[in-house]
């Protein structure tokens, strides 16, 4: 009874959002980047060097480690360069595109032919 | 090669960092927490991809797109209701599941007179996606989050804030760990726009703290990128990543010769500063029972520890960042009726803040990093404290009534980080 009350009651309907048109500004900004150049993978592995650079994060190097001893068994004459053992400094998260730079112009003074990142988590 | 949870952060880094073409090869998660003996196997079971993608992988040839400006920001024609609105932009990772104030143009404009700075000027861009955050940027944000125009200097001098190196946002976007915003302010500013400093200051029903903190996250999400589960990969997510812990700093209820937290950090009384912080959640620091602030310092030491952010013993590098401690005021009292200064006050508990490393769980603790970062000869039962020194603990007065106050940890490589506001 209470609700056929509630019903005949008139006025008394549903508000209802009509859809609208909207001009909207978009959040989202504009990613600047500077487009980088990828360099061409060598042909093959053999005779050339290849870094290995580990950001610090547990096992990442227990990782690299394995894939070094790949390298040196499965691949003739490779120079295999642990960038966490011989330039330490990069051995961290770099958070920021300016310390990335930092980072990334250490591995190149190494001389690699290839780097192999393994950010692990 | 990173693990397959973390792909596509990898990727979105990646494009932010003008690369949107790379190569990668993906190890099954986790790494962390196997045994080596997995991790062995893993390793061979990917290497002949490795090896593939170290000779024969090569760039596809995608066009990059022209670069746009960023100002001023695109619009979008859109037909529907503010529902649809608010479906629309939480599906493009533009809203955070909670309704938005639709931006449109007019109300735009109507923030952007909040502020003297132009609204072209490019505060800089927000990790991992790289989106350039303008003035206007900030001003869409303050409209979607329901700031009102007089915030808009407040909001401005706290994205710079976030934006410096030692605030680390990048990392707070992107990490595993259950991290947020701590921002405080000082200064005129409070009383000006109405930042809540007292009884229930970071929590609801004020206004300032609350769309100021909503703004931030939403620039997180939208302008950084910093969606779940691709590019945020907090592992449970909180609500601070809906809110930031807004409040301003209780001065009247400082101890006698304290400095407020601005003036501790380098700045003048009457400047107006904000404060940013990315940290875990606070461990509350609930002590009824002390009469004394040496008693209360006993009862800190058992909560006030790295031990909760797996700093100290497991991330010595922990020792050398910014911890931060927000005295309710009746504890702020124990300090003042000892009469000691700030800096008694935070020598003293910072002393008394220690911990054993035998506490710390076997497998992190890291005895020559804690003894490079900390500066000590360390054993097993070494009592460790916070950091390597009482300086780096930042010490503040906040929120009303109640023997409670609150310890802040940072994620690692954090720091607080502050900004004079300007219009």
């Amino acid at each position: 009874m209470c609700m056929t009350a509630f019903l005949a009651v008139p006025g008394l309907v549903v508000a209802k959002e009509n859809p609208q048109q909207w001009t909207l500004v978009n959040p989202a900004g504009v990613v600047l980047s500077k487009p980088v150049k990828i360099v061409e993978r060598p042909s093959t592995l053999e005779g050339k060097t290849v870094v290995l650079r580990w950001n610090g994060k547990p096992n990442g190097d227990v990782f690299l480690n394995r894939v070094a001893e790949l390298l040196n068994e499965k691949v003739k004459d490779v120079k295999v360069v642990k960038a966490w053992e011989v330039a330490p400094e990069t051995n961290i998260i770099s958070y920021s595109p300016d310390k990335s730079v930092v980072v990334a112009k250490k591995l190149v003074s190494l001389k690699p032919d290839i780097v192999i990142g393994a950010p692990a988590d | 090669m990173p693990t397959t949870e973390f792909i596509g952060l990898a990727k979105d880094t990646s494009v932010g960092d003008g690369a949107p073409d790379m190569s990668f090869v993906n190890i099954p998660h986790p790494v962390a927490g196997i045994s080596a003996q997995d991790l062995r196997a893993k390793a061979d079971r990917l290497f002949p991809e490795l090896l593939s993608a170290a000779t024969s992988w090569k760039p596809s040839n995608t066009t990059i797109p022209l670069q746009k400006s960023p100002y001023p920001a695109e619009v979008i024609n859109f037909t529907g209701t503010v529902s649809d609105i608010n479906n629309f932009f939480l599906s493009k990772g533009w809203a955070l599941g909670v309704p938005i104030v639709p931006p449109t143009p007019e109300r735009v404009v109507a923030m952007l007179k909040g502020t003297t700075r132009k609204p072209g000027e490019v505060l800089g861009q927000v990790l991992p996606r790289m989106g350039a955050v303008t003035v206007e940027t900030v001003a869409t944000h303050a409209v979607m989050a329901g700031c009102k125009p007089e915030y808009m200097p407040a909001l401005i001098a706290t994205i710079e804030a976030m934006l410096t190196p030692e605030a680390n946002w990048g990392a707070i976007n992107t990490t595993t760990g259950t991290v947020g915003w701590l921002i405080v302010f000082n200064g005129p500013v409070v009383k000006d726009i109405g930042i809540a400093w007292s009884s229930g200051a970071s929590g609801k029903m004020h206004h300032a703290n609350a769309s100021i903190g909503y703004a931030v996250n939403l620039i997180s999400a939208a302008v950084g990128g910093s969606t779940p589960p691709k590019s945020d990969k907090s592992s449970f997510g909180g609500p601070a990543d809906y809110v930031a812990w807004v409040l301003g700093e209780n001065e009247s209820k400082l101890p006698k010769d304290w400095e407020p937290l601005h003036v501790s950090r380098g700045f003048k009384k009457g400047d107006s500063v904000v404060t940013v912080y990315g940290a875990y959640p606070p461990v509350d620091l609930t002590d009824h029972w002390s009469m004394t602030a040496e008693d209360s310092f006993d009862a800190f030491s058992s909560l006030a520890t790295p031990r909760i952010d797996s700093g100290g013993a497991c991330r010595p590098e922990k020792a050398v960042n910014d911890y931060f401690v927000i005295l309710g005021p009746e504890h702020a009292e124990l300090a003042q009726k000892a009469n000691m200064n700030k800096e008694q006050y935070r020598k003293a508990f910072w002393e008394k803040a220690r911990q054993p490393i035998s506490w710390y769980p076997k497998a992190c603790v890291n005895m020559p990093k804690i003894e490079q970062f900390y500066g000590i000869k360390a054993t097993p039962g070494t009592l460790l404290p916070i950091t390597d020194k009482p300086e780096r603990i930042n010490f503040m007065v906040g929120g009303g009534a109640g023997r409670h106050s609150l310890f802040f940890t940072p994620f690692w490589g954090t720091n607080a980080a502050s900004k004079k506001i300007d219009n």
